[in-house]
C-alpha cells in the first residue's frame, strides 16, 4: 500500500515537472532586434471601436481611426486628415483641405464624402452617443470638392478646433456607415479606418489584435502587431508584466512605488486633462444652499488627503475646477481647511448641529474609497454625519443616466466623480458640465448645479475669439465654481500612468491618454 | 431503465422553469440596465433620456415583463438563446466558443482532485487516528478552507514569478492549463478526501471486514479489493457534485487566469447587465448541472447493486 501510494505521488510529481519545463525551447537562430508583436494588458475593453459611440477612453481609438485635426503630443492642435484649414469672414464657415491619397484599411481612398457622411451620421441620428454633443456646435457639413469640406458652426465657436479633436470626430468610412448602421464598431469586421493599425480580431472582453496598416498615410508603424489582452484581475496583470508575458500593463497605483524600484520595469506618468473629486447634488435639500457647500468645502483638508493617498504617484491637489492642462485654466491655489469658517457657515445656513447625508461612491476611481472615508471623517468634525453608499458600474451609470429633475432616483447629497475635458478646452471642461440648459435638464450637469453668472460667463466665453478676454471670462467662472458657489470638492489632478518592460521604446501618449504608435517598439 | 431516465429528465422541466423565472426577474431587479451601460458615462459626459429610451425600445426592453419573458422562452424552444447586447453575437456562438475551456478545466480539476483526494482519503482511513491520518486531514482541511483565488495567486507567484516556468494568462497551450487545473483540483481534494475517509471507516468497521481479516486476508487486499469498492459510492456523489459545479463555471479561476470560459463570460455579462446573455447562460449552466447530477444518479444503479432501478 505504502509503495503504491508513493509510486503514484512520484509519478504525479514527475509528470508535473516535465509539464512545467516542457515549454522552454532553445533556438539557435539570432533574434531580430525588435519584437514583431507588443502585448498590452488592460483592465477593461472598449464598449465600441467607433469614436461616435465610445465612452470607454481614447487609448486605442486612434490606432484605427484618424480625424480632421488632432491633439498632438505637445498638447497643441495639429492637422491629421486635414492639411490646412481656414475660417470664413462670417466666423462660422470653416473650410478644411484634406490630405490626398489617404487610404482606408480596405484600400478605399478617403474623400470628403467620408467626412460628410461621418458628420451627417452625428447630426441626423439622435441614437448616436455624441449626437447632442456635436450638434451643439456644428449645424451643417458639405463637400466643396473631393478634398475640401466645409463645416458650418451653430454660432461663432472659439474652441472649434479643440472640439474637433474629441473622439466623437473620428472619421468613418461612408460605405461602412451605410452598411453597418448602429452595429458599426461592435465587431472587427465592421471597423474600417485610416489609422496606423487595422483591427484584425476582436473577442469582446478578452482580446483585441491590431495589425500594422502598410498604407498608413504617415508611413507604416514599426511594430507589426499589437495584442491587447483584457485582464480584469489587477494582480494577474501585474504578474503578467513582471513575468514578461505582456510588455505593457496598467496596474493598481499602489504597486507603482515598488515597480519603480523593480529592475526591468519602467513606470511612465503623463499629464492628463482629468481631475476627480466629490460632486454636490445641488437638488438635495441641504446642498441647495451655497453656504452649506462652502462649509463642506472649508471642512476638507485637501492637502492632507493628497499627501496621505496620492503622494506615492505624485498627483497634486486641484487648484481650479479644471486640470492645468486644459486651455482656460487659472490657478487659485489650494483651498485651505478652515473648520471655524465651516461651522460658522453651517450655523448661518440654519444647521448649527449639522445634518445627515449619504454619499454615492463608484469605487473604480483611483483611491476614491479612501478619499471618501477621509472626507467623511473631516465632515464629522464640523458636525455633518455622512455615510458612504457604494454602487457598481451599472448602478452608477443608471443613476447618472436618469436625468429627471430633481432626481427621485438620485437620493445622494454628494457623489464621487471624474472631471475631464476631452477637448482640453474649458468650453468642454466647464460649459458642458456646469451650465444650466433652458429646460433645466442639462444631461452632463449631473449635480443640477445652477448659477446664472456662470451660465452667462461661459456662454460669452464660448464665442469670444480674443484669447485674453476669453481666459479672463473663464477666470471669473472658475472663481465661482471653485470657491464662491462651489460645484464640487475638487480633490486631485490625475496622471495617466503606464507600466512597461524597460525594453519598450518610443511609448508616447497625449493629454487624452491616446497612444501615439509612430515610434513604439520593443526590444527582444 | 429507459423509463427511469425519461422520468428523471421530465423532472428537470419544473426545475429549469423555476430557474428561468428567477434569473429573468433577478437581472431586472438589480440596479442598472444594459443600455445605460452601453451609452455610459465618461468623465462627466451624459446622454439624453430620449436617446436611451430609443435604444431600449429597439432592444424590446420597454415591453411588459411577461412579453419579454415569453419572447425569450419561445426563442429557446426554437433553439435561439438570443443575442448578446454587449457583443452583438448570438449567445449560442459565445457559449460555443467558450464551453470547451470550461469543460477542460472541469474535467482536469475533477480528475486531479478525485485522484489525489481518494488517495488521501484511503491513506487517512488506513492510518485511522494515527499521525498519517492527522497530517492528511489537516492538509485537506487547509485545502477546503483556502479560497481558490488566493490559491491561484500563490501558485502564480511561485510558478510564474519565482520559478518562471509556467505562464499565467489565457489558455492557448496545454502549459497554460496546468495552474488553473491544479488550483481547481487542490480545491476539490478537501471534500473528496473527507468523504472517502469517512466512507472507508464505515466499511472497515463492518463485521465482514473483520471476518476477512480473521480469515487472514492481507490488509492491503481488504482495503483495495473489498473496502474501497463499497466505500466508493458516496465518493462518486461527491465527485459528481464537484464536476457539476466546476462545469457551472469556475468563475474565480477563469477570471484570475484570464481564461475565456463560461465563468468569465457570465461575469462580463453581469457587469454589463447583458440581460439576454445572463439569462441564457445561467439556464444553460443549470441545465448542465442538473444533467450531470441525473447522470450520477443513473450511474449509481450500475455501481451499487442495492440501488436497483425499477
Amino acid at each position: 500500500m505504502k509503495r503504491l501510494v508513493s509510486t503514484m505521488l512520484i509519478a504525479f510529481l514527475a509528470v508535473a515537472f516535465v509539464f512545467a519545463g516542457g515549454g522552454k525551447e532553445k533556438s539557435s537562430a539570432p533574434l531580430p532586434e525588435f519584437k514583431d508583436t507588443i502585448t498590452i494588458a488592460t483592465g477593461s475593453d472598449q464598449n465600441y471601436m467607433d469614436g461616435h459611440m465610445n465612452v470607454t477612453n481614447d487609448v486605442y481609438l486612434r490606432a484605427v481611426y484618424s480625424q480632421l485635426v488632432r491633439r498632438g503630443l505637445d498638447g497643441n492642435i495639429e492637422g491629421d486628415l486635414a492639411e490646412s484649414w481656414s475660417v470664413g469672414d462670417d466666423g462660422v464657415t470653416w473650410t478644411f483641405n484634406l490630405r490626398h491619397g489617404v487610404k482606408f484599411h480596405n484600400g478605399k481612398e478617403l474623400t470628403s464624402a467620408d467626412v460628410v457622411a461621418s458628420y451627417r451620421r452625428l447630426l441626423d441620428n439622435p441614437s448616436i452617443r455624441y449626437s447632442t454633443l456635436v450638434s451643439g456646435y456644428i449645424k451643417d457639413v458639405y463637400a466643396v470638392d473631393d478634398y475640401t469640406v466645409c463645416l458650418v458652426t451653430t454660432e461663432q465657436i472659439a474652441s472649434l478646433l479643440a472640439n474637433l479633436t474629441h473622439r466623437s470626430n473620428l472619421i468613418l468610412d461612408a460605405d461602412y456607415i451605410e452598411k453597418y448602421g448602429m452595429e458599426l464598431g461592435l465587431t472587427a469586421e465592421s471597423v474600417n479606418g485610416t489609422g496606423p493599425y487595422r483591427l484584425a480580431y476582436w473577442d469582446k472582453d478578452q482580446e483585441m489584435v491590431f495589425e500594422a496598416f502598410e498604407d498608413y498615410f504617415r508611413g507604416e508603424v514599426p511594430t507589426k502587431k499589437i495584442d491587447i489582452l483584457i485582464v480584469s484581475d489587477a494582480n494577474a496583470r501585474l504578474i503578467a508584466l513582471e513575468t514578461g508575458q505582456v510588455d505593457i500593463s496598467i496596474v493598481n497605483t499602489s504597486e507603482i512605488p515598488r515597480l519603480q524600484q523593480t529592475p526591468g520595469i519602467q513606470v511612465k506618468m503623463y499629464e492628463s486633462i482629468a481631475s476627480q473629486g466629490l460632486q454636490f447634488n445641488c437638488a438635495n435639500e441641504y446642498m441647495k444652499d451655497p453656504r452649506v457647500r462652502q462649509a463642506i468645502s472649508y471642512a476638507i483638508d485637501r492637502q492632507l488627503i493628497i499627501d496621505t493617498l496620492y503622494s506615492d504617484i505624485g498627483e497634486k491637489v486641484c487648484t481650479s475646477p479644471v486640470n492645468p492642462n486644459v486651455w482656460g485654466y487659472n490657478d487659485f491655489g489650494v483651498i485651505q481647511q478652515d473648520q471655524e469658517k465651516a461651522r460658522a457657515l453651517l450655523a448661518e445656513a440654519g444647521y448649527p448641529d449639522g445634518f445627515e447625508i449619504s454619499i454615492m461612491l463608484y469605487p473604480n476611481y483611483n483611491k476614491s474609497t479612501e478619499t471618501c472615508e477621509m472626507i467623511v471623517a473631516m465632515l464629522a468634525e464640523v458636525g455633518i454625519r455622512a455615510t458612504i453608499e457604494v454602487v457598481d458600474n451599472a448602478g452608477f451609470n443608471a443613476s447618472m443616466g436618469s436625468r429627471t429633475y430633481p432626481g427621485e432616483r438620485f437620493p445622494w447629497a454628494m457623489f464621487f466623480m471624474g472631471f475631464g475635458a476631452g477637448t482640453a478646452d474649458c468650453d468642454e471642461g466647464l460649459r458642458r458640465i456646469w451650465t444650466t440648459s433652458p429646460d433645466g435638464n442639462n444631461n452632463n450637469n449631473y449635480g443640477w448645479y445652477s448659477n446664472a453668472e456662470v451660465d452667462r460667463l461661459l456662454e460669452e466665453a464660448k464665442a469670444e475669439l480674443d484669447e485674453e478676454k476669453r481666459l479672463d471670462l473663464y477666470r471669473q467662472a472658475e472663481q465661482i465654481l471653485f470657491i464662491d458657489d462651489p460645484a464640487a470638492i475638487f480633490t486631485n489632478d490625475r496622471y495617466s500612468i503606464w507600466t512597461m518592460s524597460d525594453k519598450v521604446e518610443g511609448f508616447e501618449v497625449n493629454v487624452n491618454n491616446a497612444i501615439f504608435w509612430d515610434n513604439l517598439r520593443c526590444r527582444n | 431503465m429507459l423509463k427511469y431516465i425519461l422520468r428523471r429528465l421530465l423532472q428537470l422541466i419544473p426545475t429549469l422553469f423555476l430557474v428561468s423565472v428567477v434569473v429573468f426577474l433577478m437581472v431586472r431587479i438589480i440596479p442598472g440596465d444594459p443600455i445605460t451601460l452601453l451609452y455610459g458615462v465618461s468623465e462627466g459626459e451624459g446622454v439624453s433620456e430620449e436617446t436611451l429610451d430609443a435604444m431600449r425600445e429597439q432592444y424590446g426592453l420597454n415591453d411588459p415583463l411577461i412579453v419579454q419573458y415569453l419572447r425569450w422562452i419561445t426563442g429557446i424552444f426554437h433553439g435561439d438563446l438570443g443575442t448578446s447586447i454587449l457583443t452583438h453575437k448570438t449567445i449560442a456562438t459565445e457559449l460555443g466558443n467558450r464551453y470547451h475551456y470550461t469543460i477542460i478545466l472541469a474535467i482536469g480539476g475533477t480528475v486531479l482532485g478525485s485522484f489525489l483526494g481518494v488517495i488521501a482519503g484511503v491513506i487517512a482511513s488506513t492510518f485511522h487516528n494515527k499521525a498519517g491520518d492527522n497530517i492528511v486531514m489537516v492538509i485537506s482541511m487547509i485545502a477546503v478552507s483556502v479560497p481558490s483565488f488566493f490559491l491561484a495567486m500563490l501558485l502564480m507567484l511561485y510558478f510564474c514569478l519565482h520559478l518562471g516556468v509556467l505562464p499565467s494568462l489565457g489558455m492557448s497551450t496545454w502549459r497554460h492549463a496546468i495552474l488553473p487545473i491544479t488550483t481547481l483540483g487542490l480545491g476539490a481534494i478537501g471534500m473528496i478526501s473527507r468523504t472517502t475517509r469517512s466512507s472507508m471507516l464505515d466499511v472497515i468497521n463492518q463485521d465482514y471486514t473483520r471476518t476477512a481479516r480473521a480469515y487472514g486476508v492481507s490488509k492491503t487486499k481488504i482495503i483495495l479489493a473489498y473496502a474501497f469498492k463499497n466505500a466508493f459510492i458516496p465518493v462518486l456523489t461527491a465527485i459528481g457534485l464537484r464536476f457539476g459545479s466546476l462545469l457551472a463555471g469556475a468563475t474565480m479561476v477563469e477570471t484570475i487566469f484570464n481564461i475565456p470560459g463560461i465563468g468569465t463570460f457570465l461575469v462580463n455579462s453581469v457587469n454589463g447587465r447583458d440581460y439576454p446573455a445572463i439569462q441564457s447562460t445561467v439556464l444553460v449552466l443549470s441545465c448542465s448541472f442538473v444533467i450531470v447530477n441525473t447522470f450520477v444518479d443513473i450511474l449509481y444503479g450500475f455501481v451499487d447493486p442495492r440501488v436497483k432501478i425499477k
